[in-house]
């Protein structure tokens, strides 16, 4: 068997660049260095020749690989690449995830391709985590303003739970809005003290 | 033909914190697009790289580019089979050298300028040293080919004697206040910067050192401009109308306010406003200098709009000193599709004026 292509990766987002090392890792290939900043690439890249770097496509660090072709023209190690396995069609995905790539010289982008797809499946998971993650936030916040107008309304109106609950209801489907905006109102209504 | 049906009316811009980036946004901001039946959104990039990859990735429809980037994708991109191609120079010059404090404080004057002065400096460093560093934008820009220019004009070697990185424009000054970096060679406003917030002085502006420079561009990929024509010539008509309000001079003052909003270049009018004022600020509050021509934006009347093959040669023969280029790229600058702007204007002008 060939030598593994060997990998440096670059993310300053810990969870994602763990996520991506692993699989990585899995599938066979060689991580040389995990990176969370661009500082002290161009030393590292020199130091470990890799056959590709990854890098998020909105560092504003990756820009420093792309000295490496200004700085030394001869310099065997990445070539600026963004691959054209299968047209258009895999630059677009590569931007839609996020991930940049560079290949050292001499490699061909059919074999370094598959290594790229790894990141990019796993930026993408990565995006699909923190969403999730966020609408889960949001329906806590929901729950939690919810039941504070219903506290409130139980406490000023002297209702039961039930009847705070199907008040809200009913105020949300009267006003064509959503509980969660009808309590956020309420809770602000009520909050302010009596003059 | 006086209106056009453009056949993708919705269209994302992209471009980055730049003052030459003027003509995009003043054209969004007095409604030229909207003339031309286009709803444009803009979208700020920070680095060059990663615009050009977005461009080239169908992300966005067209953006505000360098103007040597689509003559070089080959070697940028060398396994990419999209080209990119321009129908219209927005502007030339633009840009400047700037030099830390410390470092030009360390120079010695010298009777044939600061270039020449750096020589001199180079020559009693110690050869051991961390080599100075400079840094430019992208590596096939106007700014690496000017300061490659500026430096060999001195007969210091930009290959060898000094170092040369890439950083996006609007790192140049953290990273020059850091030390990271000896000097720069970025577009406005970001020399002015340099100098008002005192951490940097311009050794020379662009225009002087290699006057009427092609600087940015209107790109497209080549796929998009052959399935959105009459999108492409709207787009082209209206910016160049944005250009040519921008050369009046008078008109430059609202420019400034615009451009320094919090979502298109976010810094103080009074850094936007001295280039566009051809004004070159000096250190230590002294006066200004006077450096006309510091941006040229297109316009009907001239031909600095006018991307030809000649332009194009003269680009890649520059850029064929930093790496091999390809000489067939010439034809992506498309002086006929300049043309076909020109004529739509003027019928279009013609057209409103019979119907007045």
């Amino acid at each position: 068997m060939t030598t593994p292509i060997s990998i440096l990766l670059v993310d300053d987002q810990p969870e994602r660049a763990a996520m991506v090392g692993e699989q990585l890792t899995a599938a066979g290939y060689n991580l040389l260095a995990q990176l969370s900043s661009a500082e002290g690439l161009l030393f590292q890249v020199e130091r470990h020749r890799p056959d590709i770097v990854l890098i998020d496509i909105e560092s504003p660090d990756r820009d420093i690989l792309e000295s490496l072709s200004v700085i030394n023209q001869h310099n065997p190690t990445p070539v600026a690449m963004f691959s054209a396995r299968g047209g258009a069609e895999f630059i677009t995905s590569a931007v839609e995830a996020g991930v940049s790539a560079y290949m050292a010289e001499g490699l061909s982008a059919e074999r370094v391709a598959p290594a790229i797809e790894i990141a990019m499946a796993q930026f993408r998971s990565y995006q699909h985590l923190r969403q999730s993650l966020q609408r889960t936030q949001q329906q806590l916040d929901e729950r939690k303003i919810i039941e504070r107008a219903k506290g409130l309304l139980m406490a000023r109106k002297n209702i039961s739970e039930q009847a705070a609950h199907q008040t809200l209801r009913t105020l949300a489907m009267n006003s064509n809005s959503t509980m969660r905006n009808v309590a956020e109102q309420i809770v602000e209504h009520l909050q302010t003290p009596a003059k | 033909m006086s209106s056009l049906q453009a056949e993708k009316p919705n269209l994302k811009l992209l471009y980055l914190r730049l003052t030459d980036s003027a003509p995009l946004i003043i054209a969004h901001e007095l409604g030229f697009f909207e003339r031309y039946g286009l709803r444009v959104e803009l979208q700020r990039e920070t680095s060059w790289a990663t615009l050009r990859d977005k461009l080239i990735g169908g992300a966005a429809d067209a953006a505000s580019i360098l103007a040597p980037m689509p003559l070089t994708l080959k070697q940028t991109l060398p396994n990419c089979d999209e080209q990119l191609l321009s129908g219209l120079i927005l502007s030339c010059n633009g840009n400047a050298i700037t030099l830390s404090r410390s470092l030009y404080e360390a120079l010695d004057d010298h009777p044939e300028g600061t270039a020449a002065a750096l020589k001199a400096h180079l020559e009693t460093r110690s050869a051991d040293g961390k080599p100075l560093t400079f840094a430019s934008v992208y590596p096939f820009a106007s700014h690496t080919l000017q300061l490659r220019h500026w430096l060999s004009s001195a007969g210091i070697n930009p290959d060898g004697d000094v170092r040369i990185v890439v950083l996006p424009p609007e790192q140049m000054v953290d990273h020059l206040r850091r030390g990271d970096i000896d000097g720069f060679c970025v577009g406005e406003p970001w020399n002015t910067l340099a100098v008002q917030e005192q951490i940097g002085v311009i050794a020379t502006p662009s225009n002087t050192l290699m006057p009427a420079m092609p600087e940015k561009v209107l790109a497209v990929t080549r796929s998009w401009h052959d399935a959105n024509p009459a999108t492409h010539l709207a787009l082209r008509a209206a910016l160049l109308e944005a250009c040519a309000w921008l050369c009046d001079r008078s008109q430059r003052r609202d420019a400034v306010a615009i451009l320094a909003r919090p979502e298109y270049l976010d810094l103080p009018a009074a850094t936007i406003a001295a280039s566009l004022d051809d004004e070159l600020v000096a250190p230590d509050g002294q006066a200004p200098s006077k450096n006309p021509g510091w941006h040229v934006f297109a316009n009907p009347t001239t031909e600095h709009g006018r991307p030809t093959e000649k332009k194009a040669r003269e680009l890649l023969a520059l850029c064929n000193e930093i790496a091999p280029t390809d000489n067939n790229a010439t034809e992506l600058f498309c002086s006929d599709l300049y043309q076909q702007t020109l004529d739509f204007i003027r019928h279009k002008a013609l057209h409103q004026t019979r119907t007045v």
